[in-house]
């Protein structure tokens, strides 16, 4: 199977957070990984040794879903959660986000639209934030555990000029 | 890097003429003429994007009076593209699960047969 589009992130104000990634499945599968359970649990998973609980699968207007990621062994337990706000199934979902310990203030509003062609599925992912500080919390909350991957995926134009610059010789 | 540094870096990153003024620069500082040489623009519409990199701290001018060659300051760049690129590794990382997941759903739950060739095959 061939290998699916590579991420794209933007970030289009300074309270929102884009994501763009096609996936080869047609979208009712897609909808199905993002809405139930048992299959949430097999991706939204958190770092390494922790387990994720889902609580939902009851996607409608009004309905809480909730997520709680814990650690065998010691207990400890990170959980967020939020509201169905817009439910079009199998192309649009929209949902209210906040943590219980909440590294960025206040609740995000996320949106997932699918758009199906040729059997693929193109996914659009969108965060809004209530501030900038707290989208740029959010944005920086993965620093570690992206970074490890983050160094064998650099590409783009950054990427280049940051090569650009380290082969030159110093003046 | 504080976010506002980082707001900047972001912000003098946004317009596709000034990614490619870095571009050049990598390659080594230049004057600001031989810079605007190939963008098909004027000296001061290049100096105003420079103002704009120069105040994200992303590129500095020389102290000789009369050339003030350019030249890129590469450290904000990198902490900016760390910031950004740790949040897209995250995703990829899931999304790549998910890709995963959604290989396993098609080969266990096979959809609609193939359609069937349009053609009638030939009559042996």
């Amino acid at each position: 199977m061939p290998k699916t589009t590579d991420l794209n992130v933007t970030l289009p104000s300074d309270t929102e957070i884009r994501m763009t990634r096609s996936f080869n499945a047609p979208r009712r599968l897609v909808w199905d990984a993002y809405t139930k359970p048992e299959l949430m649990q097999q991706w939204m998973t958190g770092p390494s040794g922790w387990v994720l609980k889902v609580i939902g699968g009851d996607v409608r207007v009004g309905a809480r879903y909730r997520l709680e990621w814990s650690r065998p062994g010691d207990g400890a337990v990170m959980g967020a959660g939020g509201v169905y706000l817009e439910v079009r199934e199998p192309e649009r979902l929209s949902c209210t986000e906040r943590f219980d310990d909440p590294w960025y203030p206040g609740e995000a509003i996320n949106s997932y639209d699918l758009v199906e062609a040729a059997g693929r599925t193109t996914l659009h992912q969108h965060f809004r934030y209530e501030s900038k500080a707290a989208r740029d919390m959010a944005l920086s909350s993965h620093m570690d555990e992206g970074m490890a991957e983050s160094y064998r995926r650099l590409d783009g134009i950054l990427a280049s000029i940051l090569a650009a610059d380290a082969a030159r010789p110093s003046a | 890097m504080n976010a506002a540094q980082l707001d900047s870096t972001f912000a003098a990153l946004a317009d596709p003429t000034r990614r490619a003024i870095l571009a050049r620069l990598a390659l080594g500082e230049t004057t600001v003429m031989d810079l605007a040489r190939p963008f098909d623009m004027s000296q001061p519409a290049i100096s105003k994007h420079l103002k704009v990199l120069e105040r994200a701290g992303l590129v500095s001018r020389g102290r000789d009076a009369q050339r003030r060659p350019v030249k890129l300051e590469a450290e904000p760049l990198k902490e900016a593209n760390g910031w950004l690129e740790s949040y897209r590794a995250f995703w990829e990382a899931r999304f790549d699960r998910l890709d995963a997941l959604l290989t396993r759903l098609q080969s266990d739950r096979p959809a609609e047969p193939p359609p069937a060739p349009k053609k009638s095959r030939k009559k042996t």
